[in-house]
């Protein structure tokens, strides 16, 4: 780090050009893709520059889709697509912190036992339980519903061991004083701990929303209605046509623009994301 | 009015830790409690019980005549300052110190009148807007005091409150809060494992050790007449030399060989301590080798003269410098009225020796 050698330099940078370049490459392609016409791309010659059906491509997925995959407007799935996202991150940050604020502040009987209990569902991810889960959403009635989308994937022992963790570093003169001061539970939960888990809360809000934002195989058991398909879903319609070649610069655009809520979510809360998972300032 | 009085308390944690061993005490309206110990001796569970962030497992914590062991801290009207101050990161200093009164519902016209008060007081009034984490350590103290003062509380609890200050500050600190507390005329009770702090602070201390009050009385009235050894070596810096001894009726023999006549002593023949502070232990003027000097450490106003005696070693504190140094043989005079005893038990013996001033307690070879 400290070494201020020509040569290095040199090297450090061309090892960064490399990753900038493996990591945008693919976005780029995609771009050019979702600016061609559609008899472009299969013709064999690719180019690297953008072509000029840029506008008619997008407001073509945005607004129409594409019916002949049974596809709904993109518009559409991207609204479905945020309403599952954000329902699963403010979900999962709300039931894992107030889970966390319990384990961490009460004493009740099994509490260690109930602490070891949603660690180890840590080891049971949605792809391992969904049979189980598909017949628990199916009995209650909410396949094809937003409910049915997001509740199964609230519950989240990562976070709520991350939040743990942060109160445990938390020192707990803080809580004595509070109670001195006459704070209840909830008043210092409220007037002191959330406001300190500020960052951690930005932190955890940007993994889980492009967590849920890149769910797949949930969406994709649980919906069956057009109307619910999220823009990943969407894609995978569009590719998976039967009879006939995908069309290639329709799901690119699509593609691209469902990676832009992401993307601005991450630009939205660099600052307290990044401050989030380096400071520990408490 | 706010007296706050412990009947009898115990405490034992939920590994059987028995931390607090009965103690009971009478804090008068107004007065300056210290209770000071070792490491590990039970003074914070004992503050934490009287605060409510401990149960009481047995005895009862009365304030102001109504007994207090079933109720939230918040509701015991008594305020705490932490050892780490414990302010809260994410508010002002303004905000640190209204926050309790908020929570009491307090007028908010009457908060800004006290908070801006106890700023004056502390002289913070151009802190109020900072961050705890834009603070020094000695602001930050006394923010954790201010949060305390504004509450207006019936008695002020501390738990080593400048242990995490430096020297300097820490003197000029204790001063202050020694003011405050004539000033405002709170009761307080403040836990040191510090005896200057102890000593300079308190109008009545109480010396824990494991679990138990020693002793509890007036500083000076511990320092000048222990009630054991542990009190005994405990105040004081140096601490007072211990000596085993065994009395056979006339003499008190020191396994050095030396001997010391203890007149008036009504006693059966058997083992006892001996102490006697550093400052009492003086030079005798004749030329026999009581001790040998091991070393000598000259602090100015007084000097350190480590010394040997048999296999015991010894301090003595004689004013200003002495002419000593290593290898020197010399005798010791041990007055009478400053020698302590006590019993094997490490209970102090009753022991008025007539001859008060003079050098009565000869060394016999
Ligand atoms: N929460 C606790 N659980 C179990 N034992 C404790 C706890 N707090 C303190 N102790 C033990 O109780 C004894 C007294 O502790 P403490 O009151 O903190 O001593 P002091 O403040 O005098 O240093 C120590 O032996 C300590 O290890
Ligand atoms: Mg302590």
């Amino acid at each position: 780090m400290v070494e201020n050698r020509p040569f290095l330099a040199l090297l450090r940078h061309l090892v960064l050009i490399l990753g900038v370049a493996l990591l945008a490459l693919p976005v780029w392609l995609a771009f050019v893709a979702s600016t061609q016409d559609g008899g472009e791309m299969l013709s064999g010659q690719f180019s690297l520059l953008p072509s000029g059906h840029l506008i008619e491509n997008y407001t073509a997925v945005l607004f129409q889709g594409l019916a002949s995959a049974g596809v709904p407007p993109v518009e559409r799935m991207i609204f479905n697509s945020l309403t599952m996202a954000l329902a699963i991150s403010v979900g999962k940050i709300a039931i894992s912190i107030l889970s966390a604020f319990a384990i961490v502040y009460f004493r009740f009987p099994l509490r260690k036992t109930i602490f070891w209990m949603i660690f180890l569902t840590l080891m049971l991810p949605v792809e391992v339980r969904i049979v189980p889960t598909f017949q628990v959403v199916s009995d209650l009635g909410l396949l094809n519903s937003t409910a049915g989308l997001t509740l199964p994937l609230i519950a989240s022992a990562t976070a709520t061991f991350l939040f743990r963790q942060f109160f445990l570093s938390v020192p707990p003169e803080l809580a004595e004083a509070a109670r001195m001061d006459g704070a209840g539970p909830m008043r210092f939960f409220t007037d002191i701990l959330l406001p300190l888990s500020r960052t951690n809360i930005a932190a955890l809000f940007v993994i889980l929303f492009i967590y849920g934002w890149n769910q797949y195989i949930w969406p994709f058991v649980a919906t069956t209605d057009e109307s619910h398909y999220t823009v990943v879903m969407g894609i995978q319609r569009m590719v998976a046509v039967p009879d006939s070649e995908p069309i290639w610069n329709v799901v690119m655009a699509t593609a691209i623009l469902g990676m832009l809520p992401p993307v601005l979510v991450v630009l939205a809360m660099q600052r307290l994301f990044v401050k989030g998972l380096v400071d520990s300032e408490k | 009015m706010a007296t706050v009085h412990l009947d009898a308390l115990f405490k034992r944690y939920a590994n059987g830790v028995p931390a607090v061993n009965g103690v009971s005490l009478d804090v008068a309206d107004g007065e300056f409690i210290v209770v000071v110990g070792p490491s590990g001796c039970g003074k914070s569970t004992l503050l934490r019980m009287i605060a409510g962030l401990e149960t009481v497992t047995e005895g009862r914590v009365v304030i102001d005549g109504a007994e207090v062991n079933r109720r939230e801290p918040g509701d015991r009207d008594i305020a705490m300052v932490f050892q780490n101050y414990a302010l809260y990161p994410h508010m002002t200093v303004e905000g640190n110190m209204a926050y309790g009164l908020r929570n009491r519902r307090v007028p908010k016209a009457e908060i800004a009148e006290r908070v801006r008060r106890a700023a004056e007081i502390l002289e913070l009034s151009e802190l109020l807007q900072r961050r705890p984490s834009q603070l020094s350590g000695g602001q930050r103290q006394r923010v954790a005091m201010g949060r305390a003062i504004v509450r207006e509380p019936k008695a002020f609890l501390f738990d080593e409150p400048l242990s995490n200050l430096d020297a300097k500050l820490r003197v000029q600190m204790r001063v202050e809060i020694k003011r405050l507390q004539r000033r405002l005329g709170t009761t307080a009770i403040y836990v040191t494992h510090d005896q200057v702090e102890a000593m300079t602070l308190a109008d009545r201390l109480v010396v824990m050790n494991g679990g138990i009050a020693e002793q509890i009385g007036p500083p000076l009235e511990l320092y000048d007449a222990p009630a054991t050894t542990f009190v005994a070596g405990f105040l004081g810096a140096p601490a007072m030399n211990l000596l085993a001894a065994e009395w056979d009726g006339r003499f008190a023999r020191l396994a050095s060989g030396l001997a010391l006549a203890l007149p008036d002593l009504d006693r059966a023949p058997g083992p006892l301590t001996l102490g006697i502070r550093p400052e009492h232990l003086h030079f005798a003027a004749d030329s026999r080798a009581d001790a040998t000097v091991e070393l000598v450490e000259p602090l100015g106003a007084d000097t350190l003269v480590h010394l040997r005696l048999g296999d015991a070693m010894v301090v003595a504190r004689p004013t200003g410098t002495v002419g000593l140094a290593s290898g020197d043989a010399v005798a010791l005079d041990w007055p009478a009225a400053h020698i302590h005893l006590f019993d094997a038990e490490g209970r102090r013996i009753l022991w008025t020796p007539s001859e008060r001033e003079t050098r009565s307690c000869l060394p016999v070879a």
